[in-house]
């Protein structure tokens, strides 16, 4: 496997988004922002990068009569979202393994 | 990280930060008592259904979905995610039970009202469909929420 992670998931509060959206089916706005403790503006300009990339699926639609907007993830945002885990997990393994070649 | 491939600590560092996040959607795991109470009563009437003579069967299962979806936007409005019961992890192999237990339930009614049992069986079989629907809930929940590395 190539170690190499995904740009578009490297910073930290896009992968925390990445991270949700790969647990759930759907996120309200509201609740990614709790999550990632960043402000509407931030989050918003994170959603957009991924939604460029293909990454996520944006909707809206209204919870008592309130129109929220909902996120999910697209089938390639998950796929990317599972590589970018794999690499992180296969550099542990091997650091481990080599750690315990060397004791 | 310097560049694109990270040093291990560094990945160790990620992903213990993606665990973090997952403790925080913990929380989606943890229903009132009343949300458990009315997954089983769900559950009830569905097993109920076969008694029903008097309500249209395309009716009582348009009640029935109607019921789940209700769940489904009370989840919604309570958590602010949705998360799906057939999703891979720790919480499928109890779906899975959950629906043969519903099944299960529902061709004994069935059974039951084809061999012609006496009343108090059929509300004792819709009793243990409630009983089964709250208790499955409960334990999904409880599912969810180790998987997502909170023990409380």
């Amino acid at each position: 496997m190539p170690l190499s992670l995904d740009p578009h998931l490297h910073q930290p509060a896009r992968l925390q988004i990445a991270t949700v959206l790969g647990t759930v089916d759907k996120a309200e706005f509201a609740k990614l922002r709790e999550i990632t403790a960043v402000s509407d503006s931030v989050l918003s300009k994170h959603l957009a990068a991924l939604s460029d990339e293909g990454y996520v699926r944006l909707s809206k639609s209204p919870v008592n009569g309130r129109s929220r907007t909902w996120v999910s993830f697209t089938r390639a945002g998950r796929k990317a979202f599972a590589d970018h885990m794999k690499v992180l997990q296969a550099l542990v393994a091997s650091a481990e393994r080599a750690a315990a070649q060397d004791s | 990280m310097s560049n694109n491939i990270p040093t291990p600590d560094e990945a160790r560092a990620v992903l213990a930060s993606t665990d973090d996040t997952r403790r925080k959607l913990a929380a989606a795991g943890h229903n009132p008592p009343v949300r458990h109470l009315v997954f089983g009563l769900i559950l009830a009437f569905h097993n109920a259904l076969p008694l029903m003579n008097w309500l249209n069967p395309l009716l009582a299962l348009l009640l029935f979905g109607l019921a789940i979806y209700a769940i489904y936007r009370w989840d919604l409005k309570s958590y602010g995610v949705f998360v799906n019961g057939l999703r891979r992890g720790a919480t499928l192999p109890v779906t899975i039970l959950g629906i043969l237990g519903l099944m299960g339930l529902f061709s004994a009614q069935l059974a039951l009202k084809a061999n012609g049992a006496d009343s108090w069986i059929h509300y004792s079989l819709v009793a243990a469909a409630f009983a089964f629907g709250t208790g499955f809930s409960v334990l999904w929940s409880r599912a969810f929420r180790r998987e997502m590395g909170d023990d409380s």
